[in-house]
This record gives structure tokens, sequence and C-alpha cells, in this order.
């Protein structure tokens, strides 16, 4: 991972954003603001993305391909997988992801590498989820519905405060 | 120093003024900035009015249902 600026020290926190209304109700969910940048430099802008400790990757609307310059068509890592009751093909592309600073500007990130999955169909509302790997691998993240917020620390965070555990086979 | 951030209105009452639409909300005020009835529109819109320190997001349809399972 790199800082490309000199970003506010963490922990950065971020309040749970509404989803909705539908059918009467809103839901709350744990989003960041995060943006992408392509192979060239061109970065996207800002996006809302849903954190899913549920799924195991980066995935991302096709339009944010579009906007930071690459074609996922061209791309030979596929891979099924099963969202929302179907079963779809994601192709995955080497991107640069940046979290974007609660309450910052653009230019306040952190910024890391790591493999985005675009889908052809994008049904959710936000238009990227941060998953296991590629977020949850980069940093400590903590949710809490209690609190309605998301705290994000540097990921050694985790081993400062519960110490180091045996890993698990 | 804990960093964090208090939008000053509410995300839900934004997205029920533009159902279906994609929306670029400003991160700090949490005010709609631009929206469009596709993201490749608000895309193009967001660049050519070089809008900046927004987020985008889709206003859902009223009449559509939770999503779960998402990745």
């Amino acid at each position: 991972m790199s800082d490309w600026v000199d970003p506010p020290a963490f922990p950065w926190l971020y309040p749970y954003i509404d989803d909705g209304p539908r059918l009467d109700q809103v839901v709350q969910r744990p989003v960041v603001p995060t943006a992408l940048v392509g192979p060239s430099n061109e970065v996207g802008d800002g996006l809302y993305a849903l954190v899913d400790s549920g799924c195991s990757h980066v995935l991302a609307a096709p339009w944010v391909a579009d906007a930071v310059g690459v074609d996922p068509g061209r791309s030979d890592r596929t891979l099924r997988l099963g969202i929302g009751g179907s079963t779809v093909s994601v192709r995955f592309v080497d991107l640069r992801v940046r979290l974007l600073a609660p309450g910052g500007t653009d230019d306040e990130f952190v910024e890391w590498s790591t493999e985005v999955g675009f889908l052809d169909e994008w049904r959710p509302t936000f238009p990227m989820i941060l998953g296991q790997r590629g977020f949850l691998d980069e940093f400590t993240v903590t949710t809490s519905q209690f609190a309605r917020m998301t705290a994000v620390e540097a990921r050694e965070e985790f081993d400062h405060r519960f110490g180091v555990p045996p890993a698990q086979g | 120093m804990t960093r964090s951030v208090t939008q000053a209105r509410s995300l839900a009452s934004v997205l029920s003024e533009v159902p279906g639409c994609w929306v670029a909300v400003d991160r700090t005020t949490g005010e709609p900035v631009e929206a469009a009835a596709s993201p490749y529109e608000l895309a193009q819109r967001l660049r050519s009015r070089q809008i900046r320190n927004v987020a985008v997001v889709r206003a859902p349809d009223p009449s559509e249902p939770e999503l779960v399972g998402l990745g």
C-alpha cells in the first residue's frame, strides 16, 4: 500500500449510508467513498462502495471500468460467481483503488493495488463492493450497526489490539 | 486524532427525489450535485463540469426489493 499524499491519520470513521427508500424501507449499510485509478493514471469519479465481508473480492460496475480506461473484455482472468441469486461471469483487471478520507477532498486518500472484478450487468445501488481480498486484507475494518459507523485503521491494528493469534489452516 | 464526517442531509431523502437515477452526492454536505438516467451520462456530465469531491450511487426504484447476497 502507498500513500500518495499526506492523508489524515487513522482511524477513519464513516457513518453508515442509507440504501433506499424502497418498499417504504431504508436500510443502512457500511459504505466508504472510493475511486479507481486506471493503468494510464486516469482517476475515476468518487464512488460509494459497500463493505461486504461476505464477498471474497473487490467488484465493480461495468461503467466504472470505462471511466478509468480499461476493457475487462480483454482480460483472461474470469470467474463465475453467484450474486443475488444468479450466476454471473466476472472479469478481473489489476487496478489501483483509493480509499478517500472521511470529510476530505479527492486529494486525501490511501491507495493500493489489487485486482478488481467487473460484471457485465450490475444490480446493486452502490457501484463497487469491497470484499475480503483487496480491501479487508489491506486494513483493519470495524463495522458497528450499533454506532452506525465503519472504522478503518491500519491492518496491523488488529494484532496490536488482540495479539497475534495462530493462523488457522 | 480520529477523522470522521457526518452528513447534513440523509441520503435517503436525496435518493427519493430521483428514483432510478444515478446520482453524484457532495461527500461533505450530502447534497445532490448531478443526476442522470445512466451512469455513463452522469460520468460525462461530471467530467464536463469538472465536478470533484462527490460520490456516485444509484437511487433505487421505490418498488425495488432489497438486494442481498451481493458478492
